[in-house]
């Protein structure tokens, strides 16, 4: 119990006193307290729409991240150790890379000017795709920042099941599309959900990637936050906004919590 | 990239895309759009408060299709040039010089401008008051002033400093005498600017 003190006092002063104050900001006004912020958030389109655009661009964003992620995660479950590691460093890379530098490569190579429509219009005689500052920039850019994430989940259950239940399924005769389809994909399934709801966790707080390489209506829930604190100055709403957004990945994490569990999904076998 | 020779000269013009097609960069705050968009409409500088905001937001409506781009970040009004993202932005003269000195092909009307106010604010109880006036002082010598003109492309606060700033520089200096040119009252924003920031993200969305 003492050595999880330096650890508690670091969350609690510095994480969880902090988002106390929020809350606090957003239940009170200039008259006390109140719940104007959160009426102002129902009662206005404004923060329905970006609510709705958020959960739009996070789900389309998972699912690419998933689709993408997942023949990846499996190659390198299928690789020997020695060779997973030295392939585990592709994945790390862009890991590593701080995901405004990401953001900045993303616009110099999706720009009108940019690589690939420099390539398109110069190799193929295409004319310009428009993939900056518009939904395609931010679900290529989040996808892109959350595909190590996904990967790294999947592997994970990829790796821990136990190759004997493939084995068995082959010697029963079963083809690599069948078993992948009736052995390997069912036990991974966990690992897909857990790895389907982190990108639903990440991408929620999405704040650099929309404002960078989205347009007007692809601000998502953190960039409405920005808005209110820094153009507006209206803190109470900001708040209101940040709990919102705290409340719904709180539910997100909770299901997690049961995912990771193993009791939510699996099952018996 | 080969640059329009045709351009827009002034608010009227920049809403004029028959004559001027292109794709346009706006501001994402209301105030100086709002302004520009009245002075679009026709409505005469000297006039334009208090402003009539219906009449702003209809005359935004007609321009909007062609806004390709909602500019948050006030060094994009430049890099979204250069870059061919945009044809037109409403940018500001001192970063318009800025990018021309480094090699960067844009220009700027000053056929028609709008001329937003800089503050300084010395804060109430502050414990280098006195310093803090010594400088306010020395930032409006005249030819401080002059040297900030010179340097950042801003018209002097002081009419007097004017005399000082060469006539290269006055080139890119908005003539404030010019009636075309509009100054932005900052009065009139004070208790209105976060409902109409508010109303502007909704219709900018929508």
């Amino acid at each position: 119990m003492i050595f999880l003190a330096p650890g508690l006092i670091f969350m609690v002063a510095l994480f969880l006193a902090p988002l106390m104050i929020v809350f606090y900001t957003s239940l009170t006004g200039d008259t006390g307290f109140t719940a104007a912020h959160y009426l102002e958030l129902v009662s206005r389109p404004l923060y329905g729409r970006v609510m709705t655009t958020t959960l739009e661009i996070s789900v389309v964003a998972t699912l690419l991240t998933l689709l993408i992620g997942y023949p990846v995660a499996y190659h390198l479950a299928m690789q020997n150790p020695r060779r997973r590691a030295v392939l585990i460093v592709f994945v790390l890379l862009p890991f590593w890379t701080s995901i405004l530098v990401k953001s900045f490569a993303f616009t110099a190579l999706l720009g009108t000017n940019g690589i690939v429509n420099a390539f398109l219009r110069d190799a193929l005689g295409v004319g310009g795709l428009k993939l900056l500052f518009n939904r395609p920039g931010v679900v290529i850019g989040m996808t892109h920042y959350l595909l190590p994430f996904t990967i790294l989940t999947l592997l994970t259950s990829l790796v821990t099941q136990d190759p004997v239940y493939r084995r068995a399924a082959e010697i029963m005769g079963a083809g690599p599309w069948r078993i992948f389809r009736t052995v390997t994909f069912p036990l991974s399934a966990p690992g897909v959900v857990a790895g389907a709801l982190l990108c639903l966790i990440l991408s929620r707080g999405m704040f650099v990637t929309p404002a960078l390489l989205g347009g007007r209506g692809d601000i998502m829930v953190s960039n409405l936050v920005d808005f209110h604190v820094r153009q507006t100055l209206d803190w109470g709403v900001a708040s209101a906004l940040s709990v919102v957004l705290i409340v719904l990945t709180a539910v997100f994490i909770l299901l997690l919590a049961r995912v990771r569990g193993g009791q939510a999904l699996g099952g018996p076998i | 990239m080969k640059r329009q020779s045709k351009h827009p000269r002034t608010f009227a013009e920049l809403w004029d895309v028959k004559r001027f097609p292109g794709r346009r960069g706006f501001r994402t705050r209301i105030s100086e759009t709002m302004e520009m968009a009245l002075l679009a409409d026709g409505v005469e500088p000297a006039k334009l408060y208090p402003l009539d905001i219906e009449r702003g937001f209809k005359s935004l409506d007609r321009i909007k299709p062609h806004v390709t781009n909602w500019i948050a970040q006030t060094p994009q009004t430049i890099t979204l040039i250069q870059n061919n993202e945009v044809d037109f932005t409403y940018a500001y003269s001192g970063r318009v010089l800025a990018a021309r000195r480094s090699g960067v092909s844009i220009d700027f009307s000053f056929d028609q401008t709008i001329n937003p106010m800089e503050y300084l604010a010395v804060p109430k109880g502050s414990r280098n008051k006195d310093a803090a006036m010594r400088f306010l002082d020395f930032t409006l010598r005249p030819d401080r002033q002059a040297h900030f003109a010179e340097t950042l492309a801003y018209v002097p606060a002081k009419s007097a400093a004017l005399n000082l700033v060469s006539a290269e520089s006055k080139k890119y200096l908005p003539d404030l005498t010019n009636p075309n040119n509009a100054i932005l009252n900052d009065e009139w924003w004070a208790d209105r600017l976060v409902e109409l920031e508010k109303r502007f993200m909704e219709w900018q969305l929508v």
